[in-house]
């Protein structure tokens, strides 16, 4: 893949997630107003709360996908090279991919203080 | 991030490739190996196994190197495919070296026939006649019957302009050399405007390595040619590449007599290559004081060997440096170029049964 191929990739990935970021807010963010006006709070609280999940998630989900381009890229080409490093190279994508597991951690806890 | 999404697929390709050809024992077994027969088998199962195909179809040892340079030219376009605009215009740079080598050999040959009147249909075949960098139509060159159906088979390339020039020599009385110089000296000026164009890391490393390049060439320019072939102080000024330490001291003293020029640069030499001076100075190459041919053929070797040590030296340490560079593509080209020279050379030593012992001496493995 050319580095120009690689950059449009990225970039299509980053326009999808603050695509997915925008719908998750539009549907979900009524629904847990409408749960925390019942339990008596501001429905811009709750808003500001959803927001800071959305962005713990999706950064989280960006660095994680900016990652594993390059890694993942670089795990491939070497494997394709020498087969026998896949599961040396496989480590490295995991650690990668964690960083969207600890975005998604975090959000589930700033969601669990509503 | 951008140079790391640049370089982060090709190089961990490159990586792994360097690795497994540094691993590979497949030289050193076809140096043991008893025949030319069994050393091409050695190749089977490594990158060389085509080479070894090619030598079961067609027994011709010559068609095997035509074959390495091939697989040199799909090495560098494959990697060029997969780089940024600039750094591919460098590495095509490089490719175009082969070009000219190409070129040179193509010209030798016609120099062999239309100059020397030999007979060069053993030869004609094993030139690279496919397109390289830019279109040369080799069969013209070499059954060229004058110098300007060279010139028109040149028109569409750089070359252009040094055919041109060298229309009106007389070739027959100062041979190829200073048109196979030119060449080199019009390679070399492209690399370095080429190198100016690449990203500033990329280029930072890129004329660090070419300034040793052509130091340590201008090096052996120095001892092959004024030690060697004895030329005059005169001509050694149009050899010497205008480019790295040594060639950039020598543009500057452009203007002093040839003899107190030479006697400078011996000095900028022992100042930034002390350890090659000394090798030198060990073995009389910079001394005017030589005895039979053969020993002077010895000595050369022993010091081309030597620069070729430093430049791997060299070479390694991009290994060591950023790894998203363009030095783990330099350092894999000449890795690359160093084995297929050395398994070219094992080919031909096993072609005129040299003995293990005395390939190992002659290639200092």
């Amino acid at each position: 893949m050319t580095a120009y191929a690689l950059k449009r990739k990225i970039g299509l990935s980053l326009v999808l997630t603050l695509v997915l970021l925008a719908l998750t807010a539009f549907f979900f963010t009524p629904t847990l107003s409408a749960a925390a006006e019942g339990a008596g709070q501001g429905s811009s609280d709750v808003s500001w709360v959803c927001f800071a999940a959305a962005l713990a998630f999706g950064f989280g989900a960006i660095g994680a996908g900016m990652a594993i381009s390059n890694v993942g890229s670089a795990a491939m080409a070497a494997i394709s090279e020498k087969p026998e490093i896949a599961t040396n190279a496989l480590i490295f994508i995991a650690l990668a991919e964690g960083l969207v597991v600890f975005g998604f951690i975090t959000a589930l806890m700033i969601l669990g203080k509503v | 991030m951008g140079r790391v999404s640049d370089y982060a697929f090709i190089n961990a390709k490159l990586r792994a490739r360097i690795g497994i050809m540094r691993s590979e024992s497949a030289i050193d077994e076809m140096i043991k190996a008893p025949t030319l027969s069994e050393a091409i088998a050695k190749l089977d199962g490594t990158r060389f196994a085509r080479l070894a195909e090619v030598y079961r179809a067609t027994g011709d040892l010559q068609q095997v190197e035509l074959a390495l340079v091939d697989d040199e030219i799909a090495s560098y376009r494959e990697v060029a495919s997969y780089l940024e605009e600039r750094s591919r215009g460098y590495i095509t740079m490089l490719l175009e070296k082969v070009e000219i080598d190409n070129l040179k050999n193509a010209l030798r040959i016609w120099y062999s026939a239309a100059i020397r009147g030999h007979q060069i249909n053993s030869r004609a075949p094993y030139i690279e006649k496919r397109l390289i960098v830019h279109p040369i139509d080799y069969d013209r060159i070499v059954n060229a019957s004058s110098f300007q159906d060279i010139v028109h088979a040149l028109s569409a390339t750089p070359y252009a302009g040094i055919a041109r020039e060298f229309a009106d020599r007389d070739l027959g009385v100062t041979g190829l050399f200073p048109l196979e110089i030119a060449l080199d000296h019009l390679w070399f000026g492209q690399l370095e405007a080429a190198a100016e164009a690449l990203a500033k890391e990329d280029r930072k490393i890129a004329e660090a390595i070419f300034s040793v390049d052509v130091d340590l060439k201008n090096i052996l320019f120095l001892i092959r040619y004024r030690f060697y072939y004895s030329l005059g102080p005169e001509e050694m000024k149009d050899v010497i590449l205008p480019y790295g330490t040594i060639g950039r001291e020598a543009a500057r003293m452009g203007s002093l007599p040839a003899d107190e020029m030479m006697a400078r640069m011996k000095g900028i030499v022992s100042r930034r290559y002390p350890a090659i001076m000394e090798e030198i100075d060990d073995i009389r190459g910079m001394s005017d004081d030589l005895t039979s041919q053969d020993e002077n053929a010895m000595q050369i070797l022993r010091i081309e060997n030597y620069l070729a040590a430093t430049r791997e030296k060299e070479y390694s340490r991009l290994l060591l440096g950023n790894p998203f560079s363009i030095g783990v593509v330099l350092a894999y080209f000449f890795i690359r170029r160093q084995q297929d020279g050395l398994v070219q050379a094992v080919l031909s030593a096993k072609y005129y049964n040299w003995e293990e012992g005395k390939i190992r001496e002659a290639l200092h493995i």
